[in-house]
């Protein structure tokens, strides 16, 4: 372990720029947490509980490890050039070995000697700096923004919509046959002789049926003004039976992107982060509208509107029925291409 | 139509790196400075005094210390390696190391709430912790019976017990020698704290280009598919995806869960090797262990999990129940 620096005063040198290098590198990346924290720019990359953390981590970084550091390498290298100094036990030119460790005038710089043969070659501190200096590299021009979060949001959507299996458009049984088995909630007669009535089906959808004095009746699904959900409670509420008895027939307001399955029929993607971008998992609410999509591009945004329905499709080999989350779309016009505040959901 | 385009593909890996990146940047600097304030307080042996003699008894405590200690996975090795210094049996470490991600109360309560919906919680974590506690001992064991024929050789020398030095310090933890002022002390705790950040950093930044290049060709849903259809392969390949995602331990979970209709032999297996081993890890690792530890470690831990959870999946088969996601139907 212990070994004889042959140049002392080269050791030396190699000492307070490794001292500095790191406090100049050290107070960087402290700097860019503090700053990335006050911007904003952690929510392109963090979930909102990891912001304060990043913060704290700051201005530790900042105090204990860079303004304490700093002092001391002051202090070393004033007593150095001060005629009267003698470490307690060693001089600058002394033998490093374990029993010096913590009480010769250059701590730190004790704990390493005959690790890697790299441990004092100054290149692999050179080396180590460098690649620390890439965080504030990509801070300094810009990274993360907005326009790479919607770029890399965009790339997870297409990763998602490419390795999730082939999904098949829902045979969706026409307004009137749902219909049929209806409980009728309101009903009224109209001055023509029209009859307007309210009607719930079996699996939970609101329909408006029109029943005039001469010809065919006509079904049209109630939108009512909308709240905004989340991916996750739907997703959730598709494994509770109470849960989807209770949202079935609400109107829910979604933003996610747009992926094409059939010509009435396509998936909206959401990214869910939990902690971190790295952990963020593809939820998928299927939409069916009315008539056949052709604007909308697979990606894109787009904001949706539309009666909550939970659909059985068949479970994996288990045997165990699945129910998926399913907006209906009375009107084309509820789905609005628009891009979100963010990229993902939390 | 899927294939990405070259920004979307640079925007996405740097995404993801800098979100593993600044995500376990303030932990290592907790660590760090935890580190230094050990180095400088804490005196040699000390916590030694309070572990029992016998190898495996002390294992057992190492691997519940996260309960009292909570620390993630890239914050606990540079405190770890400071205790290891200090005379804190090798064991005992490895398994604080590997238990102490999971077997905390942050964790336990956030694999919990991850399953709640799903209405498997109470499985999930019992099958989590008891697992997570099984192959960190078994595994600290092992790494004990390698220890005592190879001895420090095994380590890196910033992780060497300090006796274990030629030139030993018989003061140490004596009536102090010459007491130190509040600014050596100070300037010791920065010292310390400055070197093992950087040092861990340096690994974590390494770690995270891996784990992010690995994310652009990972194909987590068709790995959901294949193994949905063949449970004898879910069980490896949710390994090998813990590996390479490179997730806190914290998050796991929330991702384990989205899942869904894999088997819960299979989510143990991502939820129990993820904090253990993954690729950051390694690359962390190296500044504490030597090779020849380094692969005792990962071939136990991947062996064992694999092995528990086979185990595990084959008396969820045999007593019938479904193992996955219940439905109140």
């Amino acid at each position: 372990m212990a070994h004889t620096h042959p140049h002392p005063g080269e050791s030396l040198r190699n000492y307070f720029t490794e001292q500095l290098l790191g406090i100049l590198v050290c107070g960087g990346l402290g700097f860019v947490a503090v700053r990335m924290y006050s911007n904003g720019m952690l929510n392109f990359i963090l979930a909102k509980e990891f912001h304060l953390p990043v913060l704290l981590g700051g201005v530790a970084i900042l105090t204990v490890i860079v303004l304490l550091r700093a002092i001391a390498v002051w202090n070393e290298a004033g007593a150095l050039q001060a005629p009267a100094y003698a470490g307690p036990e060693c001089g600058p030119d002394h033998v490093h070995d374990a029993t010096c460790a913590h009480d010769h005038g250059i701590p730190g710089h004790t704990h390493d000697h005959g690790d890697h043969a790299h441990s004092h070659d100054m290149s692999w501190v050179f080396v180590t700096m460098l690649i620390l200096v890439i965080p504030i590299t990509l801070f300094v021009i810009g990274m993360p923004s907005s326009a790479m979060a919607a770029l890399a949001g965009r790339a997870e959507a297409k990763l998602a919509g490419r390795n999730s299996a082939p999904e098949e458009a829902l045979a969706s049984a026409s307004l009137r046959d749902q219909a049929k088995d209806a409980t009728v909630e309101k009903e009224e007669k109209q001055a023509d002789g029209t009859i307007v009535r309210t009607l719930k089906t079996a699996s939970g959808l609101r329909l408006r049926e029109t029943v005039p004095t001469a010809g065919e009746p006509r079904y049209a699904l109630i939108t009512a003004e909308g709240t905004e959900f989340r991916f996750n409670d739907l997703n959730d509420a598709a494994f509770d039976e109470e849960k989807r008895k209770s949202l079935e027939g609400q109107t829910a307001i979604l933003e996610g992107r747009f992926k094409r399955i059939a010509d009435k029929d396509f998936t909206l993607f959401r990214m869910k982060m939990t902690c971190c971008a790295a952990d963020t998992v593809p939820l998928k609410v299927r939409i069916i509208v009315p008539q056949a999509i052709n604007n909308i591009n697979n990606f894109d945004w787009v904001q949706v509107k539309g009666q909550i329905q939970f659909v059985k499709v068949p479970g994996g080999k288990t045997g165990a029925e699945t129910y998926i989350p399913v907006i209906m779309v009375a009107d084309l016009a509820d789905v609005r291409k628009g891009e979100p505040k963010n990229e993902y959901e939390q | 139509m899927s294939q990405l385009t070259p920004e979307e593909a640079v925007s996405l890996f740097l995404i993801k790196f800098l979100a593993i990146l600044w995500e376990a940047m303030p932990f290592i600097v907790l660590g760090a400075v935890l580190a230094g304030i050990l180095e400088e307080f804490l005196p040699q042996q000390a916590i030694t005094r309070f572990l029992p003699k016998q190898v495996v008894p002390a294992v057992m405590i190492g691997a519940l210390l996260g309960l009292l200690f909570p620390m993630c996975e890239c914050g606990i090795l540079v405190v770890m390696r400071r205790l290891l210094r200090k005379g804190l049996p090798l064991s005992c470490c490895i398994a604080y190391m590997l238990a102490g991600p999971i077997i905390n109360v942050v964790v336990i309560f956030s694999t919990w709430a991850a399953f709640k919906n799903h209405n498997i919680e109470t499985e999930m974590v019992g099958l989590r912790v008891g697992l997570a506690f099984l192959v960190a001992c078994l595994t600290a064991l092992i790494v004990h019976l390698q220890y005592l024929k190879h001895g420090n050789a095994l380590l890196t020398s910033v992780a060497m017990p300090r006796e274990a030095a030629p030139a030993a310090d018989d003061t140490e933890g004596a009536p102090a020698p010459a007491k130190r002022t509040l600014g050596q002390r100070l300037s010791n705790i920065s010292a310390t704290s400055m070197h093992d950040f950087v040092d861990i950093t340096l690994f974590l930044t390494l770690g995270a280009v891996l784990a992010a290049t690995a994310k652009l060709f990972l194909p987590s849903s068709e790995v959901e598919a294949l193994s949905r259809d063949h449970p004898f392969l879910a069980v490896p390949a949710m390994m090998g995806l813990a590996f390479l995602m490179c997730l806190c331990s914290e998050a796991d979970a929330f991702v384990a869960a989205s899942f869904t209709n894999m088997h819960i032999s299979a989510k143990t297996a991502f939820l129990v090797l993820g904090p253990m081993l993954d690729i950051k890890l390694v690359l962390m690792y190296t500044r504490v262990f030597r090779r020849r530890l380094i692969v005792t470690i990962a071939s136990s831990v991947v062996a064992l999990v694999f092995v528990f959870c086979i185990l595990v999946h084959l008396v969820y088969q045999w007593q019938g129940w479904t193992g996955v996601p219940v439905r109140t139907l």
